[in-house]
Formats: C-alpha cells, sequence, structure tokens
C-alpha cells in the first residue's frame, strides 16, 4: 500500500492548484478578444478549449508514481495532466497561446501536446492515446526496461473500439501499462446513463482478465494509492490494470459550451465537491498549517503568471513555417540515390 | 447568389436551419427515418445540425449513441438495409478513421457486392472544414478521400437553399449520400458564417438532384471550379476581380459524386482559363480530378490551369501558419490573375 | 450549439443615454425588446446581433423566429413580438446594442 507522505500530500496539493489556477487563467485568456460576439476563431487563444478543473486529483494521484522515462498519453482535455507528469509548463502554455517556441511550434495547440523530454503525448480523437501507450509498454517490455504507460482517457471514451482492443493487447501481452479513466459523469452532453453499460468502467478488465479498480470518491490521497498499487504492478512486470476514478467537470465540456443540457443540481453538485479543498483539510489533521497552505497556493499562483507572461511575449509562428515538420528533418536513415550494380540491366529488371 | 424564385420566396435561412428543415420534414413523413449521433438530441448536434429535433420526435428518433463510431454507424448500415431510412452523424469528418471500414467496406460495397441485391438508403452526416484555429485532428474536409471511394454519393453544399433540397435528396435517394456540411457555413453564432450561405429558403419540400453543379456566377475570362467555403471565397474574389475589369465564372460543384463535369467543361470551352480551389489537400483530390476530366475531355480548350489548394501537410494551430495552408480570398484572385495572363 | 431557453429577464434594464431604449416606443409600433429575452445566466449587457431571417417590410406572424443574437455564448431566438409588418430594423446584422434596447419594431394589423 502506498499511503502518502505529508511531503508528497504537499507536492499533489500543489500541483492541483497549479492545475486548478492554471485552467481558471486560461479561462479568462480565451476569452479575450471574444466579446461581444463570442467568435472561436478570435482573440489570443482561438480554437477549441477543453478544461480540467474538478478533474485533478485524477492526474497527480496518478502521475506522481512517475518518473520521466515513463510514457503517458492524454487526451483531448489535458493539462492536468500535463502538469503532473512536469511537461514544461511555460512552452505548453507558448503552445496554447500558438507561439513559435511552445512545445510543438504553434503545429500541435492545447489538445496535441508532445513533450519527449518527459514522454508526453496527445490526441484529440477519443481514445486513440490508448494503442500509443500500449505500444511504449511493449516498448518497454522487449527492452527489458522498468518503465511504465499509462493512458488518460474519459468515461465515454471506454465505449471505443481503440480503448478495448488496447486492453486485450496490454493484456494478452502483460504489458506495464495503465489505464486511467477520468469518470466526470459527462460525454460533452450526454450523462454516462444514456450511452453505457456498465457504470462501473473498471468492470470492462474483467473481461480481459487484468486488473480492474475504481475510486469511487474524488479524493487525490485514494487515487495516490490506488495509482501507486498499479503502477507498481506494472513496474515489477506482473501486468497491466484499470483504473476507473470519479471526478468532476466544474466546467463546461469545452469554452462556449452554454451547458443548457445539464441539470443545475449537477453543475452544484461538481462545485460542491472539490477535492483540493479535500486534501487542503486532510493535511491540515497532518498538522500543515493554513499559512503553509497559502505559501504553496501562492506559488503556484506565480508559475501560472509566470507561464502565462512568459508565453505571451513569444513570437508567433512565420507563416512558411507550416510547410516544415510534415516529415523528420533532416531526415536520417534514407538515401536520395540509387545503388548501381555491375549488371544494371538485371537489376532494374528491364528486358530492353 | 439567389434567384429571383428564391427571393420570392421571403423570409431567410441559416444552412443549419435548412438542413434541419428537410430532415424534420422527412421525419415527418416517413416514420423510418431517424438520426442518429453524438450530441444530436438535448445538444442539437455541436453544430447545430439537428436543433430542435428531440423535443419534436424524442429520444427514439434522435438518438445520442456511445462514442463508438464503428457501432453506430455500422448500426445504420444494418438498419438501412432492413429497409429503415436512417440519418447517421459523424460529429467531425477526422474521425471517419476508427469507423473507416463501416463506411468504405460495408456502407459503400454492399449494394455492390450482393449484386445489387441489397441497398443501403443511408445518409452519413458530417462536419468539415477549418479556419478556426482546430488544428489537424478537427479541420479537415477530406473531400477526395471519400469521393475517391466507389458506392458513395458525396455533397457538399454552400448555402442553405442548396443545403435544404440536397438534403432531401439524400434522404430520398436509395443509397449511401455523404452529407458533408462546412462548419464555417452553418451559422453558428460562436462561429459566424461569410455573408452569403444565408440565402432565401421556401418553406416547402424540394429536391436538387445530385451530379450538378451550379454556377454561383457568370463570367468570361476565367473559371473558378470549388465547392463548400470556398465557394464564398472565389465569389467574393471575382468582386474584387471585376474592379481590375476580370469576369469570373465561379462554379459551384454541389456535389462531388456523382460529378458534373460537362458544366466545368462547358465553362472553360467558354473561358479557356480553369482554376480548381479546393480546401482539401492538394495531391490525389478534387483540383486534379477535376483538371484532368477538362483535359481528358478536350485538352485543346485549356489555354491555363492553376490549382489551389492546401499543400500536403496536416494542417497547422497557429494562426499565422492555417491562415497559410487554407486558401484565402487573396490566394484565389491570385491565380485568376495568373490564369488570365 | 443549441440556443438557450430564452428566460424573463428580472427587469428591462432600460440602460441609459441609448439611441434606442424601448422605453421610448413611439406610436403604436410594438418593439422587439432585447430586455425581455436576455438569458438568464449572463454577466454581458452588450449584445452581438447574428441574423435577420425576414427583411424590413415583411409581414411577420406574433411567434415566428424573426432574427438571433447573442450574449456572451449564448444564441437567443428572436420572436416577433405581435403579428403585423416589421416596419423598421434598428440593430443591422453584425450590430453590438446594450440589454434592453429595441432591435425592430413591428406595426400591428389592424
Ligand atoms: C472518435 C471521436 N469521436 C468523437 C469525438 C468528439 N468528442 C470530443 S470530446 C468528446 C466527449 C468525450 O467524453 P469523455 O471521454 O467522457 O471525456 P471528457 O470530455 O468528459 O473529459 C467527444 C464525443 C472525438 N474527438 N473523437
Ligand atoms: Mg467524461
Amino acid at each position: 500500500m502506498t499511503t502518502a507522505s505529508p511531503d508528497q500530500l504537499r507536492r499533489m496539493y500543489e500541483d492541483m492548484v497549479t492545475a486548478r489556477l492554471y485552467e481558471e487563467r486560461l479561462q479568462d485568456e480565451y476569452m479575450e478578444g471574444k466579446r461581444p460576439g463570442f467568435d472561436i476563431s478570435t482573440g489570443e487563444i482561438p480554437g477549441e478549449l477543453h478544461l480540467a478543473a474538478g478533474q485533478e486529483a485524477a492526474a497527480v494521484g496518478v502521475c506522481h508514481h512517475l518518473r520521466d522515462d515513463d510514457t503517458v498519453t492524454a487526451p483531448h482535455r489535458p493539462h492536468h495532466v500535463a502538469i503532473a507528469k512536469r511537461v514544461d509548463l511555460k512552452r505548453m502554455t507558448a503552445e496554447i497561446f500558438g507561439r513559435e517556441t511552445g512545445l510543438c511550434s504553434g503545429k500541435g495547440g492545447h489538445m496535441h501536446l508532445f513533450d519527449p523530454d518527459v514522454n508526453f503525448a496527445c490526441s484529440g480523437i477519443i481514445a486513440e492515446g490508448c494503442p500509443p501507450a500500449v505500444g511504449a509498454g511493449l516498448a518497454a517490455k522487449k527492452r527489458n526496461t522498468d518503465s511504465v504507460a499509462v493512458a488518460y482517457l474519459g468515461e465515454g471514451a471506454i465505449d471505443q473500439g481503440g480503448f478495448l482492443e488496447s486492453l486485450n493487447l496490454a493484456s494478452v501481452h502483460d504489458l506495464p501499462v495503465v489505464f486511467v479513466v477520468e469518470d466526470n459523469d459527462w460525454a460533452i452532453s450526454m450523462p454516462k446513463e444514456r450511452v453505457t453499460r456498465p457504470d462501473d468502467g473498471s468492470k470492462r478488465a474483467d473481461g480481459f482478465d487484468m486488473h480492474g479498480v475504481r475510486v469511487d470518491s474524488d479524493d487525490a490521497r485514494a487515487v495516490y494509492e490506488a495509482g501507486g498499487e498499479a503502477v507498481g504492478r506494472a513496474r515489477d512486470g506482473n501486468g497491466p490494470t484499470l483504473l476507473e476514478v470519479q471526478v468532476h467537470r466544474r466546467m463546461g465540456h469545452f469554452m462556449g459550451d452554454p451547458e443548457t443540457y445539464r441539470p443545475e443540481e449537477d453543475q452544484e453538485r461538481a462545485a460542491a465537491r472539490d477535492s483540493i479543498d479535500r486534501l487542503a483539510a486532510d493535511m491540515r489533521e497532518f498538522g500543515i498549517d493554513d499559512q503553509e497552505l497559502e505559501e504553496i497556493r501562492d506559488r503556484a499562483a506565480n508559475r501560472v503568471d509566470e507561464a502565462v507572461t512568459w508565453a505571451k511575449q513569444q513570437p508567433l509562428p512565420e507563416p512558411e513555417a507550416a510547410h516544415d515538420h510534415a516529415f523528420t528533418n533532416p531526415p536520417e536513415g534514407v538515401t536520395s540515390e540509387e545503388p548501381e550494380f555491375a549488371d544494371s540491366g538485371a537489376a532494374a529488371g528491364g528486358d530492353d | 447568389m439567389s434567384t429571383p424564385e428564391q427571393e420570392a420566396v421571403g423570409r431567410t435561412a441559416t444552412m443549419s436551419d435548412a438542413m434541419v428543415e428537410a430532415v424534420a420534414h422527412e421525419m415527418r413523413a416517413d416514420e423510418e427515418v431517424f438520426y442518429m449521433g453524438e450530441d444530436v438530441a438535448d445538444y442539437g448536434g455541436i453544430f447545430d445540425s439537428t436543433t430542435g429535433l428531440l423535443d419534436e420526435f424524442g429520444r427514439d428518433r434522435v438518438m445520442d449513441v456511445p462514442i463508438s463510431e464503428t457501432a453506430y454507424l455500422g448500426a445504420a448500415v444494418g438498419a438501412a438495409q432492413a429497409g429503415m431510412r436512417p440519418i447517421a452523424e459523424l460529429m467531425f469528418v477526422d474521425f471517419f478513421g476508427v469507423a473507416m471500414d463501416q463506411i468504405y467496406n460495408q456502407m459503400a460495397k454492399n449494394t455492390y457486392m450482393s449484386g445489387g441485391s441489397f441497398s443501403v438508403p443511408m445518409v452519413l452526416t458530417t462536419a468539415v472544414g477549418g479556419t478556426y484555429n482546430d488544428a489537424a485532428q478537427h479541420s479537415q474536409t477530406l473531400y477526395g478521400t471519400f469521393a475517391h471511394l466507389p458506392g458513395m454519393k458525396v455533397v457538399a453544399p454552400s448555402t442553405a437553399y442548396d443545403a435544404k433540397g440536397l438534403m432531401h435528396n439524400a434522404i430520398r435517394d436509395d443509397d449511401p449520400v455523404v452529407y458533408m456540411f462546412h462548419k464555417r457555413l452553418m451559422g453558428i453564432g460562436w462561429l459566424p458564417a461569410p455573408d452569403g450561405p444565408k440565402t432565401p429558403v421556401p418553406k416547402e419540400d424540394y429536391t436538387i438532384p445530385f451530379g450538378k453543379a451550379d454556377v454561383k456566377r457568370e463570367g468570361d475570362d476565367v473559371t473558378v471550379v470549388t465547392l463548400g467555403l470556398h465557394v464564398h471565397r472565389a465569389l467574393e474574389a471575382a468582386e474584387m476581380l471585376a474592379d481590375e475589369g476580370i469576369e469570373t465564372e465561379v462554379i459551384d460543384l454541389r456535389t462531388l459524386k456523382p460529378l458534373d463535369r460537362e458544366t466545368v467543361l462547358e465553362s472553360v470551352r467558354k473561358t479557356g482559363r480553369l482554376v480548381v480551389v479546393d480546401e482539401d489537400y492538394r495531391s490525389y483530390g478534387v483540383t486534379g480530378e477535376i483538371i484532368s476530366s477538362v483535359a481528358e475531355a478536350d485538352l485543346d480548350s485549356l489555354e491555363a490551369v492553376e490549382r489551389v489548394a492546401v499543400p500536403d501537410v496536416p494542417i497547422p494551430y497557429s494562426r499565422p501558419m492555417e491562415d497559410a495552408v487554407i486558401p484565402g480570398t487573396d490566394d484565389v484572385a491570385e491565380a485568376v490573375r495568373s490564369v488570365g495572363e | 450549439m443549441s440556443d438557450a431557453n430564452a428566460t424573463d429577464s428580472e427587469a428591462d434594464a432600460d440602460s441609459d443615454g441609448d439611441a434606442n431604449p424601448v422605453a421610448g416606443a413611439e406610436g403604436g409600433r410594438v418593439p422587439v425588446d432585447s430586455g425581455a429575452l436576455w438569458p438568464g445566466d449572463t454577466d454581458d449587457e452588450v449584445g452581438l446581433l447574428l441574423n435577420w431571417f425576414v427583411p424590413e417590410g415583411s409581414h411577420v406572424a406574433e411567434g415566428d423566429r424573426i432574427a438571433e443574437f447573442q450574449v456572451e455564448k449564448v444564441d437567443v431566438d428572436v420572436p416577433a413580438p405581435a403579428t403585423g409588418t416589421l416596419a423598421e430594423v434598428v440593430v443591422d446584422e453584425d450590430g453590438e446594442f446594450d440589454r434592453g434596447d429595441a432591435l425592430a419594431y413591428v406595426e400591428p394589423e389592424g
């Protein structure tokens, strides 16, 4: 059992507050240049923006067991996971602002963050980060290293074929993979009960003869324990785990979502169950006082502010840069010349 | 943009309203028509493709489905083969990958493989296009990809008037129809449309046949062939060029399969100069198809040719780069000038 | 994106110094009152007119959707307040207006 130490609680709290403040800041930044007409193609951050406020526990509870050489794939809602996996916050922010010095030179945007330094990647296509995570696990097993791979997905994504196929492939090869399902009750406007059976997504594991666990409370310490067990199992070569975590969606599906489909009570319930407050309360019981909590919050706020300020000072890419990076550059391992053989007629297969 | 007959109609509608009106009309007329997709019930479609349908028809006929495109698109194929007339929505065309087998090996081929003993009377609706910085996995049109594969009819309206008539035709057609609507044309509050797609729309039902292009603007100097959003960019370019004394004919293909090669050819015989504008990738796509069709049929009619399309890279996120790869009004105008010289 | 059901706002706040506050309705013409349609949960006091669906001078029936506007991220349908003629469009497409401004006037029949 991996119970979180007081120091670990401090680290989790700091990342969770950072992630929350980050999303709140982006919410404001996103609206810049989008009033009174809300046009999603205008402003400093254009395009879709999916914020993860209320899902921080699932990120830190698992990622804080990981090393830089462990792989994480995240879906369209990736910021909290990226922060917990120690993706470079400044360059990630610059990417979200579409800047040249962003993680992906402005090519990817907020749904497609890639940071090779900490082995972090994303996909905006539902559940399609799962197969590559299995591949990272496969590479680790073939090379006999003890690194692991974690695939994050939403509860709506567990109906997708790519996820189910990945469970089987990971299980049949006993790969070091952890699938983390963030259950925020909603897939855009579709409540879980309308589209998915069973209610407890971790039961999907049974059909593939692998470990399945659900953490029913939005509680960072509980996730940390379950995450420790799952990551430990993978690292020890004992195969994959499917871990579902109850979280809460405190904001719309994406910016601009009027949430007219969502009952007000549900929004209020989500707002009331705050895993950050819950962790703070636990920390006080461990003797971590309000002053220290405030110091942590200040540090987080500064970090977010620094990242956003830096990002906004960065240059936009040149238009011509659109043509770079379709392929690896400079190319390696390929030649631009054909070989010449003595009997060139035969080699070319021509009979003329 | 609209004919006098259309003007006489009085009221105008957005492209989304026009589509929904056609769907609702067909659902009222035929119990076998139903709509399924992600977020099509309470939400009314992320791009307003089903606004109000749940209220009128209920959850049985306006179905939210799991994020299981293979299963529900394939289920539409099966229900269609059983004689129903499903409309199934793929939220963004970019997601076709997770369900491509059901689309091109089942939906598109079952009629042929069964020697015509089965038909698949379904409509696959899907949102296409960029221009709002949604990056590589949410901005493609993939017109060429769908039109390339045999067995499905492919339509892409550019105005509300066309959208309604094509939707009626799509639902009544006994074959699978891929109905590609451009997000930027729907008239969504948060993704403002250019002037143009909102047109007068008759309240009654009417059909627009497949395989008939529409000359959206007449001109003697240069022919521009395009579809979707770029019809409006081409029309805007044509206005600029008219000030310079170049008269541009703008042909809206409206359907990619079947393709109206005749209207294109007729226009090129008149102008001798052809510019094809496409929001899809440049290679192996609509531009190449149109140009080779003309070359094949009447090589001598061609004096100058130019194509304007997305260079062969994925759509980048950041604004300066996305603007660089998706053809703009200026790019169209420049191409017209260059063939006009 | 679905339209929010326009809920009646607490008060038809007449913003002062407006070009076209509803209170100034002259004659028998019925104003198309933006304040009455203002969506519930919004803080913004400025709206953007997205679309007119009927031109000035056309006949409208009470309840017909004649326009739509946007406040923050919510689209609001505008029904004709009376049966008659859409006599004057005050706020054009893409025009901004304050909460409570008249968007147009309908000359009632009879
Ligand atoms: C294959 C595919 N289908 C549909 C979508 C559109 N889409 C984006 S997010 C989303 C809902 C996802 O719900 P869930 O997995 O629960 O994640 P959450 O958004 O709640 O974090 C959908 C349907 C997509 N990106 N990819
Ligand atoms: Mg969810």
